[in-house]
């Protein structure tokens, strides 16, 4: 408002000073151009920060996947070598396929969990709000400590979860050391950390719902599972199709978890892809063929986002309650 | 007893005071019986305790002579009409009214008979395969009515189901509900705080104020023989004018020969006579009133005068156009309906 109005003050001053039209000209054509440029000015922090630290580091990473370094000598071309090394290594498939297994485990266990815990939980009792804050819990604390517990209570020797099994009557499990469980122990681990926060978002997902719904069923008799099947999973869809999705991301890029349990030992039972990167960067100094492997991870993540959307994103309720 | 009978009915939302107290409520069966009253006067409740959405606290509930204490909304033989419909979002309109019949098993060739069948006489053929998100209001509207109609209940409850529509289309469903009601011959429960509404569609009205039946019977007899002032007042449009008897002056009971005890007076303003002052009618009292506000709705007008005895409300129909100014305004004496201090009617 202001600005107009000065605007037209100014077109209305311009008859009388005969020097001035061409300075009001210039000076509306400066107004005119820092107007259009605000907006990215605005952005442009963040634009410059994604830059710096995202788009910098993925291009230089596809760009050193092309090379040979071990970050002191010199680096070598070798073209798409690195993932002909890739491929041919019979532990890159092992690593794939725990990585694959620890994802779809974790994820599926956890969501299917979570979403018999909300509809436990989603009544707003004084009891449900304390076992909602604990299950939250092991969300929130860090990984170092969740991983020291863990590792503690799956001791094979003197971890309780071996003391109870005892006192049961029955053989200790070896957890962490058998190669055959203990991906399975790290995908109970995973699964108990990150629970309780898919059980949060989708109980207030599920509070999102009008209760009306639920009234209509039970004038309609619809039993309770059909009501679940039928009303609050087509409601809540949404929801679980984007939780869902960052479950998926985040399973596949598990690395702190292996790292500080098990350093995907026994013999690479539980060695998974970001965990092999880092090794492979960091401590055998092959920078090249971590790079292909950090492509490779990006690819994956990209192809089963794009997968995950085309088959389930129609099957996906938007818009509200009518 | 056929129809719904509510036996000493109480209700408390929690640990609060309850807001229905020993309630008896007697429905006809076929009736179409409206629930009418102010906001929050416990509508809603009664009609959510028949259909078993909310629990009574204290008192029975029959339909049909059986008691329906610890029988499912489900089982109760009851639709309802939701005054924002709650249809399944997720659902098309189809499957939303097929939804009740799948429950309970319908063969599928009775199902889709039964479905097609509401679906024409509510007029949503066209509609049957879009969500609730598609359609209008008016349309959502008859999808509410059609998921009723379908289960063949005999007892269908609606809460304000036409709160959410335009002035026509509510005056257009008005009529078709009443139809609706001919035609099924089931007992309809319809809540409403529009006494127009109640008026238009009801055969039985149950006027209500804080969970207490104020009066209860057809719309004839509550509009010509209010038992209240509220019901006197709560009827009508616009209200029953009403004058305190005191303020005709000192003895004004026995100069104008008023039954004892009566603390307030009133008319209907289609009763007003309005004159100039000069040649006063036989046996109508007339005072000074001021015309302040005028609407011409065409075949009749509503007139609103400034008295020293407060407002009065003229209903005229055709005539002349009374013009803004000075006039006298009364009622004849067989118009005048007395109260009690109580507020309750005299003879
Ligand atoms: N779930 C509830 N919890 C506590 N109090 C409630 C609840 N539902 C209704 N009430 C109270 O009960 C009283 C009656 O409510 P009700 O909804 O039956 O009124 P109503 O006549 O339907 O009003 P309206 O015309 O506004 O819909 C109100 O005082 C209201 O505050
Ligand atoms: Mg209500």
């Amino acid at each position: 408002m202001g600005n107009r109005e000065m605007e037209k003050a100014m077109d209305a001053y311009v008859p009388l000073e005969l020097p001035m039209p061409k300075a009001v000209a210039i000076q509306k054509l400066l107004r005119r151009a820092a107007r259009a440029a605000t907006p990215y000015i605005m952005v442009a922090p963040a634009i410059l920060t994604l830059c710096v630290f995202v788009v910098y580091p993925i291009l230089y990473m596809v760009w050193l996947s092309a090379y040979r370094w071990d970050m002191i000598g010199p680096m070598v071309y070798v073209g798409f070598g690195n993932f002909a090394e890739l491929f041919s290594n019979p532990d890159f498939y092992l690593v794939m396929g725990n990585t694959f297994k620890f994802m779809f485990l974790t994820v599926s266990v956890s969501i299917v969990l979570a979403l018999l815990l909300a509809v436990y939980l989603k009544a707003n009792t004084r009891v449900n709000a304390l076992l909602r804050s604990f299950i939250f819990v092991p969300y929130v604390i860090s990984m170092v400590s969740v991983a020291f517990i863990w590792a503690w209570l799956m001791n094979s020797e003197y971890g309780l979860l071996n003391f109870m099994l005892g006192k049961a009557g029955m053989s200790g499990v070896r957890w962490l050391e058998d190669a055959g469980v203990a991906m399975y122990s790290m995908i109970i681990v995973a699964v108990w950390k990150g629970l309780g926060y898919n059980v949060i978002i989708l109980v207030s997902a599920m509070h999102a719902i009008p209760n009306q719904l639920y009234e209509a069923a039970a004038l309609d008799n619809t039993r309770p599972l059909r009501a679940f099947f039928r009303i609050t999973l087509p409601m809540i869809s949404p929801t679980l199709f984007f939780l869902t999705l960052m479950n998926i991301i985040a399973a596949f890029k598990v690395f702190d978890q292996v790292a500080l349990m098990t350093g995907g030992g026994p013999v690479n039972a539980t060695n998974t892809l970001v965990f092999d990167i880092y090794q492979f960067g960091f401590k055998f100094y092959q920078l090249g063929y971590a790079s292909a492997q950090g492509v490779l991870l990006m690819l994956l993540i990209a192809v089963c986002t794009a997968a995950y959307f085309g088959a389930l994103s129609r099957r996906v309720h938007y818009g509200g309650g009518a | 007893m056929t129809g719904i009978e509510l036996r000493g009915v109480e209700k408390a939302y929690g640990g609060n005071q309850p807001v229905i107290e020993n309630l008896d409520l007697q429905i006809e069966e076929g009736s179409f019986t409206v629930l009418l009253g102010p906001s929050g006067c416990g509508k809603s409740t009664i009609l959510r305790m028949i259909a078993g959405l909310e629990k009574e606290t204290a008192g029975e509930i029959f339909i049909n002579g059986e008691d329906m204490r610890g029988t499912s909304p489900g089982a109760r033989g009851i639709a309802m009409v939701f005054q924002n419909y709650a249809l399944y979002p997720t659902m098309t309109v189809k499957e939303n009214i097929e939804f009740g019949l799948k429950n309970i098993k319908v063969p599928k060739a009775e199902r889709e008979a039964r479905v097609d069948e509401v679906v024409r006489m509510v007029g949503l053929t066209e509609y049957i395969n879009r969500k609730p998100q598609y359609l209008s209001g008016g349309q959502r509207q008859r999808v509410a009515l059609a998921r009723a109609i379908v289960k063949k209940p005999r007892v269908f409850l609606m809460d304000e189901p036409l709160s959410n529509l335009d002035a026509k289309l509510r005056a257009q469903i008005r009529t078709d509900l009443i139809e609706l009601h001919r035609k099924l011959g089931a007992t309809f429960v319809y809540v409403t705080h529009d006494q127009v509404e109640a008026m238009s569609m009801g055969t039985d009205i149950v006027l209500l104020e804080g969970g207490k039946i104020r009066q209860q019977g057809t719309p004839q007899s509550i509009y010509s023989a209010p038992r209240n002032l509220f019901t006197a007042q709560f009827i009508g449009a616009p209200p029953m004018n009403v004058i305190k008897a005191e303020d005709l002056g000192p003895g004004a009971v026995s100069i104008y020969k008023l039954p004892r005890g009566t603390a307030s007076l009133g008319f209907r303003p289609e009763h007003t006579v309005i004159g100039d002052g000069t040649g006063v009618p036989k046996g109508v009292d007339l005072f000074r009133g001021e015309l302040v506000a005028r609407e011409i709705l065409g075949d009749h007008a509503i007139y609103k005068f400034k008295t020293d005895l407060g407002i009065v409300h003229a209903k005229v129909m055709s005539g002349s156009i009374v013009e803004y100014g000075e006039w006298f305004v009364g009622a004849e004496r067989k118009y005048l309906y007395c109260f009690d201090e109580k507020g309750d009617a005299i003879i």
